[in-house]
């Protein structure tokens, strides 16, 4: 490395997707993956002595972390073992079969649970919160990035707290990389990486892709090394918006300006905070008139400005769904 | 400011202004309510048992940071849509130096920090920067989405040439034209920073004010030496604040004040449908097209979906039809002005059986212990917990301010 940053010390938090339910199907087993993760972080703690490094786990039910965790590492030390390894395997093995075990040897609640996804942004809002209390304490900022090893599907519940984290990571500058080893892409997770700046990589493990290869390969360099290296580059990344009346995704929509509700076309009131909209569509070059079809919310001649001051984000809350 | 050692009770001998208002100026410990900050620091100070001083400091630094820690939580409409203009003062009293280096200076860098901040929390809004000096007032940026815009138009050497007096009244109209165009549906405001006690107008100012009342404008104000009865009728008829603050950190946090999306009156005009696109991300061409915005060859972009032209970034509007153009993650940054957190609540250390942070994990007591750290300083607060009212899970002091300063869900509810 020509010259470093003024600290090129790193700080790592690895979010883990142990979900029992989406491994099952996955043709890479949890262990095997997680050993190869497990090797992927010691060549994270071999790279630097100052990197800090910790793992988060997250299931369909809670979310915890798994490494610098206060319950002491068991006692039966090994000398051909360097220390920060055997602390960090123990603790991330032992914390991934409990958070397993906690599932519950329940074979419905089992059921259930594999089909939600994991927490994922529960899990990058404790991540954030642990490392801006980290570089609050410390003098020298160490250069802080998120991997979440993503195994689930996108939740659309999770969108505006997952968008929150989002942007929290770009104002502290933290990277957030995506490394999904099962599944669809996750428009959400893409999102994520793109906006702070991170990699997204996609595991094909079906195509004998190596798990542990795509990790050292484009999630272990630091913020200095990434700047002279070639990206993974992320083809189209999609930021359109998907309308809340017919789930449309839209290239041009009408936005309502009380709630920000996407709409593929016009109406003569919200349907999500039933503001009543005067006739008219702002923007350059609108088509002037009023929706041909008054289907939604005609019932409701009550709620004028009155109740539009009101808006209710229970409602609001139930019936986003972008992306 | 008092001389060190003075006594409270000394403070005739040295200061003869008249304070004979209904609570005088005085402040808590008898002294005036400007030096108490200097005054009696040095007594806050105890010695622990131990003989030292770490955890009387270390209180007193989270005493300041609880003070930021209540807000607004209450779920009201709130103008997401703002269109804001700017005034600055430039006149040759913002020269004084009773800010360090002096007011314009200290101005423009908190203004500067201001765009950014504003633009981060309303991304689809618009601001515009007018400036007044010499009886005179002149655009320095139109109405624009694009902060690189008008931070570069405040770090502009020109900026910090000052002349005669300023024109609040030419200001306002100037501010007020830009804001025509601006549609109804979206907020208008006038911010104005300004450091002089006079302003030197062609006409009178009350027409003005009728004007921005009939034009819905709000106007706040900051004004940097003194509070003005003409300029704090503006403000109050108008629906805005003014603000005097004391010093550069005064100045910041009134700035900052006027960054969230401030709530609307029952009474306000309509809402509309608002037109905008969703532009897709080019991906890398083989040969560079110049963009719409800058007219510089670049390989990425995004494209309008009406014209096809190409910006460089969102939000803004097309270059070439006007469309807005935002992504839906901007969309989705302003929901949480729409549900804001709610505050935690502070319960005793002994109410919780939780032994770390559930934020960032980090025990009470000693954050070093699951991390150790040779350089990592004391912890700041090992006292107080948080609870949050929904999830009923605790967090320390820091996670708490980062949270809702920040971070804007809590981890618990996600």
């Amino acid at each position: 490395m020509a010259e470093p940053l003024e600290s090129d010390s790193s700080l790592l938090v690895v979010v883990l997707d142990a979900n029992v339910g989406a491994w099952a199907r996955s043709p890479l087993a949890l262990d095997k993956a997680l050993q190869q993760v497990v090797i992927f972080l010691n060549a994270y703690l071999a790279l630097n002595t100052e990197n800090r490094l910790v793992v988060l786990g997250a299931t369909a039910r809670e979310c915890r972390f798994l490494h610098p965790s206060s319950s002491r590492a068991p006692e039966a030390a090994d000398i051909q073992v360097y220390e920060q390894f055997r602390a960090a395997d123990v603790r991330v093995l032992a914390g991934v079969a409990a958070l397993v075990d906690g599932a519950g040897p329940d074979q419905a609640q089992a059921q259930a649970q594999a089909q939600a996804p994991s927490l994922i942004s529960r899990a990058l809002s404790m991540a954030l919160c642990h490392i801006s209390r980290v570089n609050a304490l410390l003098t020298n900022k160490a250069w802080a990035r998120v991997l979440v090893v993503s195994a689930g599907a996108d939740s659309a519940r999770e969108y505006i707290s997952l968008m929150n984290s989002i942007f929290a990571a770009q104002k502290a500058s933290v990277l957030i990389d995506v490394c999904k080893v099962l599944g669809a892409d996750s428009v959400f997770l893409q999102q994520a990486a793109d906006i702070t700046g991170g990699n997204y990589v996609r595991v094909d493990v079906d195509a004998g892709e190596s798990l542990l290869q795509t990790l050292m390969f484009t999630c272990l360099p630091d913020h200095y090394t990434r700047g002279i290296l070639n990206a993974p580059y992320n083809q189209l990344i999609d930021f359109r918006a998907t309308c809340f009346c017919h789930k449309r995704v839209v290239d041009i929509g009408y936005v309502c300006s009380v709630c920000l509700s996407i709409f593929c076309r016009t109406a003569p009131v919200c349907s999500t905070c039933h503001t009543k909209f005067s006739f008219r569509i702002v923007g350059p070059g609108a088509r002037d008139g009023s929706s041909p079809n008054g289907t939604q919310n005609t019932n409701n001649p009550q709620n004028g400005s009155q109740s539009s001051t009101t808006g209710t984000p229970s409602a609001a809350m139930s019936s986003l769904n972008l992306g | 400011m008092a001389p060190p050692g003075n006594e409270p009770g000394n403070d005739e001998d040295y200061i003869d202004i008249d304070d004979t208002g209904p609570d005088g100026l005085k402040g808590a410990d008898g002294g005036y309510t400007w030096e108490e900050e200097y005054k009696r620091s040095w007594d806050v100070i105890q010695e622990d048992a131990s003989g030292s001083i770490q955890s009387s400091v270390a209180g007193i630094s989270e005493q300041r940071k609880r003070k930021r820690r209540v807000r607004d939580t209450e779920v009201v409409q709130r103008g997401i849509i703002r269109h804001v203009v700017v005034v600055v003062d430039q006149s040759e009293s913002m020269a004084v130096r009773d800010l360090a280096p002096s007011r314009i200076h200290a101005a423009l860098v908190e203004l500067e920090a201001f765009v950014g901040e504003f633009f981060d929390q309303n991304p689809i809004s618009q601001l515009s920067i007018v400036a007044t000096k010499d009886g005179l007032a002149e655009v320095l940026t139109e109405l624009s989405g694009n902060p690189m815009d008008h931070v570069g138009a405040l770090r502009d050497k020109a900026n910090k040439d000052l002349a005669g007096e300023p024109s609040l009244q030419n200001a306002l109209e100037l501010a007020m034209h830009g804001l025509r165009r601006a549609p109804s549906h979206g907020l208008r405001e006038i911010i104005c920073v300004v450091g002089s006690l006079t302003t030197c107008d062609p006409g009178d100012i009350g027409q003005t004010l009728q004007a921005l009342r009939h034009a819905e404008v709000r106007v706040s104000m900051v004004h940097l030496a003194a509070e003005v009865h003409v300029f704090r009728q503006i403000c109050s008829e108008t629906g805005g604040q003014l603000a005097v603050p004391l010093d550069a950190d005064g100045l910041r946090d009134a700035l900052m004040a006027m960054v969230p999306p401030p709530a609307l009156s029952a009474s306000r005009g309509t809402s509309d449908m608002v037109l905008m696109g969703f532009p897709v991300k080019s991906v890398a061409a083989a040969v560079p097209t110049p963009c719409a915005c800058h007219h510089e060859l670049t390989f990425a972009g995004h494209v309008c979906p009406r014209c096809r032209a190409k910006v460089c970034s969102l939000p803004t509007d097309c270059d070439v039809c006007g469309l807005p153009l935002v992504s839906a993650p901007h969309l989705a940054r302003s929901y949480r002005h729409l549900f804001p957190e709610e505050n935690f609540v502070e319960i005793p250390p002994a109410a919780t059986a939780a032994r770390a942070c559930y934020g960032c994990g980090m025990d009470w007591a000693d954050p070093q212990k699951p991390q150790p750290a040779r350089d990592a300083p004391k912890p700041a607060a090992g006292g107080s917990r948080y609870q949050c009212p929904a999830c009923r899970h605790v967090f320390c002091l820091d996670c708490d301010i980062f949270i809702h300063e920040t971070l804007h869900n809590c981890p618990g509810c996600a």
